[in-house]
């Protein structure tokens, strides 16, 4: 038993960096598009951009396996290794390099999403419901983990990881005609479309009459006066308010991208569960997530339309509980199951599972359910910050609430790769405790709290 | 407005009068009745003045517009014109008011009227934004399908924590035995 359970702690400490690399390409690709996705979303308008993106990572999605299979093709065929015995070995390094090529282009495809969210909802939603509106749009991106945990177990076990990627790439299809036809266009987009296809006609039909009409200038006038002004990322970087919420930012991703991707991973390695109980086990704190984007939105809406609070009183009151609450839950899970030397912070979050699974805890240091019940209140309270850093977004940049949006998710799209790499570097210094793991996202947690606090603004700046 | 009209010179006389001689000359004691009027006319003038030429060049650049742009601007104008004109008639009732003597009623009403007419234009403004949608349609055409898109973005995303496994299984990503060098080496090779 002990030895089965080091055994086991072996194997999770080696299985993480090999998801935390991939799902770093992942985000790799994700921050590079959410400045420019922004830019666009605010210039093209939401509809086309998010259009445009969700075809992208469908079919990046769609050709991972092919892409796997020309990498494992491609290797064997040229045979570039220096020996014989290395062969095996480069063919799965190569099919590794295929995986995070094909990842990172998911990335690309979706680190459009959230910043075009941002600027769709600023520009449609009347400003008296754009927190709820943001809330419920988030509780759909939590809804996709859950999505995504409950269904790919049984995908895998019916079709293999190959279907796996199938299903999931060929969904986008009937997203996108639902996304098309539903989602209105910019007026503003319109009105620039159509003075471009006037203006071209108008060229290719003048030429021929432009004698007989009077004496009008033969080119056609190019005023611009409705454009919005255009908010370079260097004018949003030079307001300290853009400067809180990227501190707020920062510590959230760092803490989501942690949850995120070692969750399910770390429940599997650390006890042994077989993928569906793991993937189920994981489930409960996304749910939670999901319900509390939803409820802070109405509640920040809530706060402001009928309560009468200032936009920024409520914007730091709800990010100051979304940021006090996880990071006191963390300083509890570290010192309470942290406390018996390296690897019983793991323990005692492994014994919770297998509490789940067999209902024989041998109650450690830690009792299991109050350690389920910790972490989800970690990331149900996170959640609150949708309608805390998140809304106040569109509270400071109303016009440019997806450059603002990209700006700020690159930072903390660079935080989430510190994350997953960083906690893994962690995990591993440390012997395969979590805790100091959980004591610095506290401590993060605890200054993006005083930075958004400090520095937030509720009005519009841009 | 009344209090402003009963100065204490007068209040002593009538204060039960307000729209008496006695009052009106307390307020603008030493210019006299003709002159005050006429001020008051040659504001309003200059004030339809402006509104008139802001008019006519709405207009101006309407006709060099091209076609469909033009329709729009044309109806925009008419549509400035006809408030344009009510606020002439309103004008107008005030001064009238004023030659009858009750001038300062009148130009208290004028002026009330205009704040009132700004006021209702500046709220009239924001509905007028023509992406904003009325708030259920903004939740069924722009938050349902934008939930319905980040979920699939999620579950995109989410999807390989589960399949990783039999992945690194049948592809030898064993990170037990060989897997840690491999990574580092890949992860400077493809990124750095």
């Amino acid at each position: 038993m002990n030895e089965k359970k080091s055994q086991q702690q072996k194997q999770k400490i080696k299985q993480p960096p090999l998801l935390g690399l991939v799902q770093s390409a992942f985000l790799f690709g994700y921050a590079a598009t959410q400045l420019v996705g922004g830019a666009a979303a605010d210039r093209f308008g939401g509809r086309r951009v998010l259009g445009l993106g969700i075809a992208f990572f469908s079919l990046a999605q769609l050709a991972t396996p092919a892409l796997l299979a020309a990498a494992a093709a491609g290797s064997s065929s040229f045979p570039s290794s220096s020996s014989s015995s290395l062969s095996a070995a480069a063919v799965s390094s190569r099919t590794l390099a295929a995986a995070l090529l094909a990842r990172a282009a998911v990335g690309l495809g979706e680190g459009v999403a959230l910043p075009s969210m941002s600027s769709l909802v600023a520009r449609h939603v009347p400003p008296s419901s754009r927190a709820t509106a943001l809330g419920a749009s988030f509780s759909g991106f939590h809804c996709g983990n859950l999505l995504g945990l409950a269904l790919s177990p049984v995908l895998l076990a019916r079709m293999g990881w190959r279907g796996m990627f199938a299903f999931f790439g060929a969904a986008g299809a009937p997203l996108l005609l639902f996304w098309f036809s539903l989602v209105p266009e910019s007026e503003r987009v319109k009105r620039e479309r159509r003075r471009n296809s006037i203006s071209t006609s108008s060229t290719s039909t003048s030429t021929p009459s432009s004698c007989s009409t009077s004496t009008s200038s033969p080119p056609p006038p190019p005023p611009q006066p409705p454009t919005t002004p255009k908010v370079t990322p260097r004018a949003l970087l030079s307001s300290r308010h853009t400067w809180a919420i990227i501190a707020a930012n920062v510590a959230n991703h760092w803490g989501y991208f942690v949850y995120l991707s070692w969750l399910p991973s770390y429940f599997h390695g650390a006890v042994g569960l077989d993928l569906a109980t793991s993937a189920a086990a994981s489930l409960g704190p996304w749910l939670l997530m999901a319900v509390g984007s939803s409820a802070s939105g109405a509640l920040a809406d809530w706060l402001v339309g009928v309560e009468k609070w200032p936009v920024r009183r409520v914007r730091v009151t709800l990010q100051l509980v979304a940021f006090l609450v996880p990071a006191a839950a963390l300083v509890t899970l570290a010192l309470v199951g942290g406390g018996g030397g390296g690897g019983v912070g793991s323990v005692g979050v492994g014994a919770k599972t297998a509490a789940l699974t067999t209902a024989s805890s041998k109650t450690p240091s830690l009792h299991p359910a109050l350690a389920i019940a910790l972490v989800a209140t970690a990331l149900g309270t996170t959640s609150l910050g949708q309608a805390g850093f998140v809304a106040n977004m569109a509270d400071v940049a109303p016009k440019a609430a997806g450059s603002m949006f990209g700006l700020c998710n690159t930072f903390g799209s660079a935080a989430g790769i510190a994350g997953v790499v960083g906690a893994g570097a962690i995990v591993q210094a440390t012997g395969g405790s979590f805790a100091p793991l959980f004591l610095l996202t506290a401590g993060l947690y605890c200054v993006g709290a005083a930075v958004f606090a400090r520095f937030a603004s509720g009005e519009a700046v841009f | 407005m009344l209090s402003a009209r009963f100065t204490p010179s007068t209040s002593s006389r009538s204060p039960c009068c307000p729209r008496s001689q006695p009052a009106r000359s307390a307020v603008l004691p030493d210019a006299p009745r003709a002159k005050r009027s006429a001020a008051i006319e040659s504001m309003i003038v200059g004030a339809r003045c402006r509104s008139m030429g802001s008019l006519s060049s709405t207009l101006k650049s309407a006709t060099t517009k091209p076609s469909r742009v033009t329709h729009f601007r044309a109806r925009a104008s008419s549509d400035n014109a006809l408030s344009a004109g009510g606020k002439e008639i309103e004008r107008e009732r005030g001064v009238k008011r004023a030659e009858r003597g009750f001038d300062l009623e009148g130009f208290f009403f004028s002026v009330s009227l205009k704040k009132k007419k700004i006021e209702k234009s500046k709220t009239k403004n924001q509905p007028l934004d023509p992406d904003l949608l009325p708030l259920r349609s903004a939740f069924t055409r722009v938050v349902a399908p934008l939930a319905a898109a980040l979920c699939l973005c999620n579950a995109d995303r989410i999807c390989l924590a589960v399949a990783i496994v039999p992945m690194a299984a049948e592809l030898g990503w064993k990170p037990a035995t060989q897997g840690e060098e491999i990574s580092v080496f890949f992860f400077e090779k493809v990124f750095f």
